[in-house]
């Protein structure tokens, strides 16, 4: 490797290099190739801070949360508590889901920013999404997109946003910008495929599914997207077909191929699984159904799609005792579902009701799923840190996690020692809704 | 330039979860039928020169879920001249923090297509409860069939004196009480030869829960069910001294639904009566039944609960059909917008799949909210189309109107196409359309239909189609099964295969239509012979059938019987 043979005076040349190298993958959102870069810089100087701050960037970018925590940690042994360190931090948190540091320090982030403007903004608008500030989210993407008219990520951040608040059309026309300002955007392509399949025009899904297939090389999620459509046309076996080579690639593959074009790594892990086990009970081969939809249960144990498909193969082998289970399951998500949704129509009234937010991030965590749960019980301890029953379920979640690295670790001592904490000392009776006075 | 604005931005930063509601801009197909035949209806209800409207109580203001339920028809002969009759409940409205009940009408057939108004000479003027849906059933065996009429606080009940009137005896039968029944199916449950009654009960509201709500945002409109908690339905059987039992805990009802729609048939071919129920946003109830009344409820597991993303769908209107051919009995369900009407395919013991995906269903878009559905060969092609009447159920909706077209979806070969109407056709129009059943009012062999709508004129639909094909209807008369046979399963051997049909209890809509089962007999297509199965356990063939006719078809007196029927 040329690097590796490079003469030692020339090792801070070829490491200003290389970090330009993966800063610029970092720019143009291919953090995978980022950190290939990083990773030859690292060989070179194990203890270099920029390479550090930049793997840290690198690996919140492809979501690996915890090595981002702990390259952040390495460059604050490295260099301190640095405005660059700061920022990492402020966008790891915001990250997943805590944009509070963020949204207090965004305007002075934006005017001097350690990183790319466009990174911050992204990271922003991604966690406004997951706290259901919409119109913070909007506004944002307004000025990102005034400022980089020729960037097509705002309008695909915007029509992913649409697509989540069921806004079909205007959804569909932020991507069809995206389109238009690169031509060449698979998830762009990949994202009308889907809402086309959801509003059952089939002929056109299929024509966005082949579009982001010819654009990418992650072709995976748009080959389920065919076979999704073909099975509408009875072209069962072209489906199967299809679906047999997406399932012939290995997990890493997937989940890479999935983030690529913004979808989670539940669905690389199960999307093919469930479309070929729908398959297959379609066409009355329980067996076969079985071996697709009992992994992809396992891998996604929240998803009602699979529990529900589960379930009905379970009824038709027999097995009356495991789909019954399942069955109350779905009712009790179900439930849980509209309980859910009267509780986000009072939240809208009442922002600042820490225990309606309870409420919300514990439903979630239980039956829907566990990021959004995590991120709704993070927003109680905004409005009321001393919140005895978010701290008991951050730690309970945390510490069912602690293999998940440092950071799970950390955090489950922290929730628990608040928790146990506030368990000690009793509060007197709360006021009725436990709202923080700001 | 982009600091400057992000400054004055990030000043505050507030939550929000409101979805912006967005019509997806769909378009049907337009298609013509397969054979070419065009199904046409024309609206027979001008001529019959009534002022009747089912009222919901809109003008009083309250804004109350009891408005969007609207009334049913009921379609039969109650006076057995050999005309087809009709009733259509009333409505209601309210007064200070009461309900307040409006007449219903029966109208009595007296050929060419005229309906005169008997309501008074049969005795049916009382009004005591906001009524909602109807049901015709022979109770207690006399050859005159009986009615129950739903609402909100009570049921009527009618018995049919055999004489052109009837006796209210809802108190004495034991069918007063209830809170608030939409839906009312006939059907022998235990087995015991007498018609029981599955009453399906929709939801908490009451003055004393009577929320202030919005669909849209900033304009008060009806609230929407997800506002109440749902009420259990109940079951009576039937003593057979003219009175009724509550045997909800008997059956084995599960806890509340939020019951809007029932449909009462054998769904696995086990020669009991098995019971179908639309919930308004929450699971759809399948009971399975043991044969002697002992109920089951095994919706999801059988896949009949949800659709095909495990969602509960607002669920209104129900029918069964055969759409593949395959004699098994498949459902079909009307759901609100924004959701697939529901084809739940029958893959063998009521083991339902959600295929609506699959069969061309959800070509049609998102955009009815359907109530009344009947499944049949209207065009006499040889398999069941569906017919739908929609309309919205909030005032001020910005996803799809108020009133709605009608459907019709053709059956070809196992998937589904639309036909389109122009404006000058009944189902080219819009309508506030709620009930509906299916009758032959002329007996020509093309079925009809009665429509109610709400606050509109009902609609009497003469089909008009210039179909080529022949056709059959049988009527049985039980004798060790209830009179009505509701529960028979018939089979009819032709040259191009079986066709299988059912009596009926309840379906559709607040509504029950004809007991007469109806065959479509393509040209070209022979009639071997028909097998009966009927719900006492009798097994009938009968080689010899008359085309284009009413077949009246007796059950025989001992099991196994092999007997050739002709027409009476």
């Amino acid at each position: 490797m040329v690097v590796l043979s490079s003469p030692l005076w020339a090792r801070g040349f070829w490491i200003d290099f290389l970090q330009g190298r993966a800063e610029s993958n970092l720019l143009s959102r291919d953090p995978e190739r980022s950190l290939k870069w990083l990773a030859y810089a690292q060989i070179l100087d194990d203890q270099n801070a920029r390479t550090r701050i930049l793997l840290a960037r690198a690996y919140r970018k492809s979501h690996d949360m915890e090595q981002a925590y702990a390259a952040l940690k390495n460059y604050y042994e490295l260099a301190g508590s640095t405005d660059e360190f700061q920022q990492e931090q402020w966008l790891l948190k915001a990250q997943i889901g805590d944009n509070s540091d963020l949204q207090r320090h965004l305007s002075e982030m934006l005017i001097e920013p350690a990183g790319s403007i466009q990174d911050i903004c992204e990271t922003y608008v991604n966690s406004c999404i997951l706290n259901y500030q919409f119109n913070d989210a909007l506004q944002i993407l307004d000025l990102w997109e005034a400022d980089f008219p020729d960037d097509p990520l705002p309008n695909f951040m915007r029509g992913r946003m649409y697509e989540h608040k069921l806004a079909w059309q205007e959804a569909i026309d932020e991507y069809q910008t995206t389109l238009k300002k690169d031509p060449g955007y698979a998830p762009a392509a990949y994202s009308l495929g889907r809402i086309q399949l959801t509003l059952k025009k089939t002929e056109q899904a299929l024509v966005f599914y082949r579009r982001a297939i010819d654009s990418t090389e992650n072709q995976a999620p748009a080959k389920v997207g065919v076979a999704r459509c073909l099975r509408l046309l009875n072209r069962n076996e072209e489906a199967k077909q299809l679906l047999r080579e997406v399932l012939a690639l290995s997990n890493e593959q997937l989940q890479a191929e999935y983030q690529a074009m913004g979808d989670h790594k539940f669905e690389a892990l199960t999307a093919a699984h469930l479309a070929m086990g729908n398959l297959e009970l379609a066409d009355k081969n329980y067996d076969a159904a079985l071996k697709w939809l009992e992994p992809a249960a396992e891998t996604n144990p929240m998803d009602l799609g699979i529990k529900n498909s589960l379930a009905l193969v379970y009824s038709r082998l027999g097995r009356k005792t495991e789909a019954k289970a399942l069955s109350h399951e779905i009712k009790e998500t179900n439930d849980a579902l509209a309980e859910i949704q009267q509780l986000l129509d009072q939240v809208q009234l009442k922002p600042n009701d820490a225990e309606l937010r309870f409420q919300i991030g514990r439903m979630y965590l239980k039956y829907v799923s566990k990021e959004q749960g995590i991120v709704w019980l993070n927003s109680v301890l905004l409005y009321q840190p001393d919140h005895a029953g978010a701290h008991r379920e951050l730690a309970r979640y945390y510490e069912d996690n602690l293999s998940r690295g440092e950071s799970f670790q950390r955090l489950a001592k922290l929730h628990r020692k608040q928790a146990d904490a506030l368990q000690a000392t009793p509060k007197p009776a709360p006021s009725s809704t436990g709202n923080r006075d700001d | 330039m982009f600091c400057a604005g992000l400054c004055l931005c990030v000043s505050g930063c507030q939550s929000e979860t409101a979805e912006t509601e967005q019509q997806a801009k769909e378009r049907a197909a337009i298609e013509p039928s397969d054979t070419g035949i065009r199904p046409e209806f024309v609206d027979l209800w001008p001529e019959q020169k009534s002022e009747f409207v089912y009222r919901n109580g809109r003008d009083a203001k309250e804004l109350a879920i009891l408005e969007t339920l609207g009334g049913g028809t009921a379609v039969f002969d109650y006076d057995r001249d050999g005309e087809l009759d009709l009733f259509y409940t009333g409505g209601g409205t309210f007064e200070g923090q009461t309900t307040r009940g409006y007449p219903s009408i029966l109208l009595r057939q007296e050929g060419e297509w005229k309906f005169r108004d008997r309501t008074g000479q049969a005795g049916m003027e009382l009004a005591a409860f906001y009524s909602n849906g109807c049901s015709a059933g022979d109770y207690d065996n006399d050859g005159f069939q009986d009615l129950i009429v739903t609402g909100y606080g009570g049921s009527i009940f009618w018995r049919n004196m055999g004489d052109g009137t009837f006796e209210e005896t809802s108190v004495e039968a034991g069918l007063r009480d209830c809170f608030w029944g939409s839906s009312a199916g006939w059907g022998d449950l235990n087995g015991d030869g007498l018609l029981d009654l599955y009453l399906a009960q929709y939801a908490d509201w009451s003055f004393e829960n009577h929320p202030e709500c919005q669909l849209t945002p900033g304009v008060p409109d009806v609230c929407s069910p997800h506002s109440f908690k749902g009420v259990r339905d109940l079951v009576f059987y039937n003593r057979g001294d003219g009175t009724f039992y509550d045997a909800s805990d008997e059956a084995g009802l599960v806890p509340e639904g939020k019951g809007l729609g029932v449909i009462m048939a054998d769904l696995d071919n086990d020669n009991d009566l098995d019971v179908y129920v639309c919930n308004d946003a929450v699971e759809n109830f399948l009971y399975l039944n043991d044969g002697r009344g002992k109920l089951e409820e095994v919706g999801i597991i059988n896949g009949a609960a949800v659709d095909d993303r495990a969602t509960p769908n607002g669920s209104m209107g129900v029918d069964i059909l055969d759409y593949n051919l395959d004699g098994l009995p498949d459902l079909w369900v009307a759901n609100y917008e924004k959701e697939a009407f529901a084809l739940y395919r029958n893959d063998g013991e009521a083991q339902f799949l959600h295929i609506s995906n699959d069969t061309g269903v959800t070509s049609i878009g998102s955009l009815f909210v359907g109530f009344g559905t009947v499944c049949a060969d209207f065009d006499l092609d040889g398999d069941e189309d569906v017919f739908v009447v929609n309309g919205h159920v909030a005032y001020y909706s910005l996803n799809s109107p108020f009133r709605q077209k009608p459907l019709y979806l053709e059956n070809r070969g196992g998937r589904f196409a639309q036909i389109q109407y122009d404006e000058s056709s009944y189902l080219g129009q819009s309508h506030t359309g709620r009930g509906l059943a299916l009758a032959d009012f002329n007996d020509d062999g093309k079925l009809d239909l009665a429509v109610s709508n709400f606050s509109d004129p009902p609609a009497i639909l003469r089909n008009t189609t210039q179909a080529e094909g022949n056709w059959i209807f049988v009527r049985l008369i039980g004798a060790r099964s209830n009179r009505d046979a509701v529960g028979a399963r018939l089979v009819l051997h032709t040259s191009s295969g079986d066709q299988a049909r059912q009596v009926k209890g309840g379906g559709s809509y607040l509504s029950s239509g004809d007991l007469r089962v109806h065959w479509g007999i393509p040209e070209g297509v022979t009639v071997d012979s028909l097998t009966v199965y009927w719900p006492s356990g009798i097994q009938q063939e009968v080689k010899s059938l008359q085309l284009n006719a009413t077949n009246l078809l007796e059950e025989p007196v001992s099991i196994g019987a092999d007997l050739s029927s002709g027409n009476p």
